[in-house]
């Protein structure tokens, strides 16, 4: 798959599921990040001492991932992206405009699971891939572990509080995957 | 392919006006900022001179705005600002946190009626008549007839109420948040004809206080709606007029003398007596403080004048008492925004009419926080036959009616 903009949401995902330089590496030429979404506070959630149920948040740090080149950070360049964005922002949030704005100008596929961006992106003729599907194609591609496949995603039900929408394509792969 | 919508000078600058404005900014600053002079600013903001993408996103910054904020669809809503500001000024002023907390009943006003907009769902209002106040009136009295006369109207007896802010914003049509405000302050009040009444109760209150303030409040919607208004826990001298109907209103709203009489005469006629921990259990079942049902029970001359003093005094702690006498605290809703705002947001995002970044900023949150909240407002918990427990996603849009 050809250069790929992470939208927050799908960032976040990827973050939770503790293993987004393999999913990254399995599934695109490179992940793309705008300045906003790394500006924008992320928190995950993660496990406290307290006991098995209980979770606290924590700071999504993104440097490390920019500084070994699993992201490449971009900013939003020249009249007509900034344009596009800003007519973007009138519909959805800066982040995802901005994602948006990128992905259509530069010919990039842009991943994102929010049904608000997604109907956007659509009308526009952009590209889109989802959380589920980039798990997918790591599945496929990257040779991981049955069992490594199970905890990324059970990672993301837990840390991300995402879970695909039963109407998604893969909602039954996915399903599947946490019963292996 | 997407038409992407133009972008209407004339809001657009009305907001930037706006924003400038909440940052305390002059327009020879915003104009040195962006690097153009103030008659070009100044057109930017009348709407006859379109701003550039760039001057929008560098102007957004200057305000610590979203372009979102800036650009979204939507006429702009009356600000409550300017005269809450002038009520602010002067009581408090330069004070920073009431500053911020003005700013976020304005926010919090725009945001609830664009939700409302984009779901199509306006509030209904249902305030209650306004009551002239005048020097001469007997303001305990009048306030204690017209809050028997709202508890008619709004079909609750003369029984203790829970769940009030439920009550006064489903069934009145008040938009009620609650917001960090400084201490001594315990709450605030705006009204304008679009958004109606908006009330910012102190959440760093207790619960028993925070009824108090929104029962306050509620009284000077009552005899005060227009004014904008600041409300202390204390006041120094003599009380406005206004200030002590909203007060005797509260109270009255809150304890209604027929039950609460009632009740004190029952515990006097069975145990002989009426004791401290009598006190505590009744402020318990009302919901209120021990401090203001003290006060009330004086009012009605039902215990002496001086109780609270002799408490003080006996170094009473109403915290200890309570867990002496197993009072368990009362469940309250002390979420910064309200139950329906709440919903009207998760909803608007189940139905893709907003993203996931616009929830989590209508709920003040970040985004992980905005999905455990969109999956507690859109799943239910059933108890099967076989006694398991069963969490389901619950199908929001589908219609209840035949042949919808």
């Amino acid at each position: 798959m050809r250069a790929v903009v992470l939208d927050t949401c799908c960032l976040i995902n990827l973050y939770a599921s503790q293993r987004l330089p393999a999913i990254v590496a399995a599934s695109m030429e490179q992940a793309v990040v705008p300045k906003p979404v790394i500006g924008e506070c992320l928190y995950i959630r993660q496990q406290a001492d307290e006991g098995p149920d209980s979770l606290i948040p924590v700071h999504v740090d993104l440097d490390p991932l920019i500084e070994s080149g699993v992201l490449l950070s971009t900013e939003l360049t020249g009249d007509v992206e900034l344009d596009q964005f800003v007519r973007l922002a009138a519909l959805i949030d800066d982040c995802e405009a901005a994602c948006l704005a990128i992905a259509a100008l530069r010919g990039f596929v842009l991943a994102t699971d929010d049904k608000r961006a997604i109907h956007v992106a659509t009308d526009l003729g952009v590209s889109i891939v989802t959380t589920p599907e980039l798990l997918k194609n790591w599945s496929e591609r990257g040779s991981p572990k049955q069992h490594d496949v199970a905890d990324a995603i059970a990672c993301i039900e837990r840390y991300g509080r995402f879970r695909p929408h039963t109407l998604c394509p893969y909602a039954t792969w996915w399903a599947e995957q946490k019963l292996t | 392919m997407l038409n992407l919508p133009s972008i209407d000078p004339k809001r657009l600058g009305q907001r930037l006006f706006e924003a400038r404005q909440a940052r305390g900014l002059t327009q020879q600053e915003a104009a040195d900022y962006l690097q153009c002079s103030r008659p070009v600013l100044i057109a930017i903001e009348k709407g006859t001179r379109p701003p550039k993408p760039d001057e929008i996103v560098k102007l957004a910054s200057l305000y610590g705005q979203t372009v979102h904020e800036l650009v979204r669809p939507g006429e702009p809503v009356s600000d409550l600002r300017p005269h809450l500001h002038a009520a602010v000024n002067k009581v408090e002023p330069g004070n920073a946190e009431m500053e911020q907390a003005v700013k976020d009943l304005q926010q919090f006003a725009e945001k609830y009626h664009e939700l409302e907009t984009l779901m199509g769902m306006p509030m209904t209002s249902n305030y209650p008549p306004e009551v002239p106040l005048t020097d001469h009136v007997k303001v305990a009295a009048l306030a204690e007839d017209i809050a028997i006369r709202e508890r008619n109207r709004l079909g609750l007896g003369d029984q203790p109420v829970y769940g009030l802010r439920e009550l006064l914003e489903t069934d009145v049509g008040l938009r009620i948040m609650y917001g960090d405000l400084p201490s001594h302050i315990a709450g605030m009040y705006a009204y304008a004809g679009d958004v109606g009444c908006c009330v910012v109760v102190n959440r760093r209150h207790p619960p028993e206080r925070r009824r108090a303030s929104l029962a306050h409040e509620y009284g000077h919607v009552i005899v005060d709606r227009y004014s904008p208004g600041v409300d202390y826990l204390t006041y120094r001298g003599r009380k406005p007029v206004k200030e002590r109907f909203a007060e005797s209103f509260g109270m009255s709203f809150l304890m209604p003398t027929t039950s609460l009489r009632r009740r004190f005469n029952e515990i006097v006629s069975t145990k002989g007596d009426f004791q401290v921990a009598d006190l505590c259990r009744l402020s318990h079942l009302y919901f209120v403080s021990v401090e203001a049902m003290v006060y009330r029970l004086q009012s009605l001359q039902l215990i002496p004048a001086g109780t609270l003093e002799h408490l003080r005094e006996s170094r009473f702690e109403v915290r200890k008492a309570k867990g002496i006498l197993e009072l368990p605290e009362r469940p309250e809703t002390n979420g910064r925004y309200p139950d329906r705002y709440v919903y009207l947001a998760v909803h608007a995002y189940e139905q893709a009419k907003i993203s996931e970044g616009q929830l989590a900023g209508f709920l003040s949150v970040d985004r992980v926080t905005a999905r455990e909240i969109v999956e507690r407002v859109s799943q239910t918990t059933n108890v099967k036959d076989d006694g398991s427990i069963e969490e389901s996603r619950l199908p929001f849009q589908r219609s209840l009616l035949p042949n919808a």
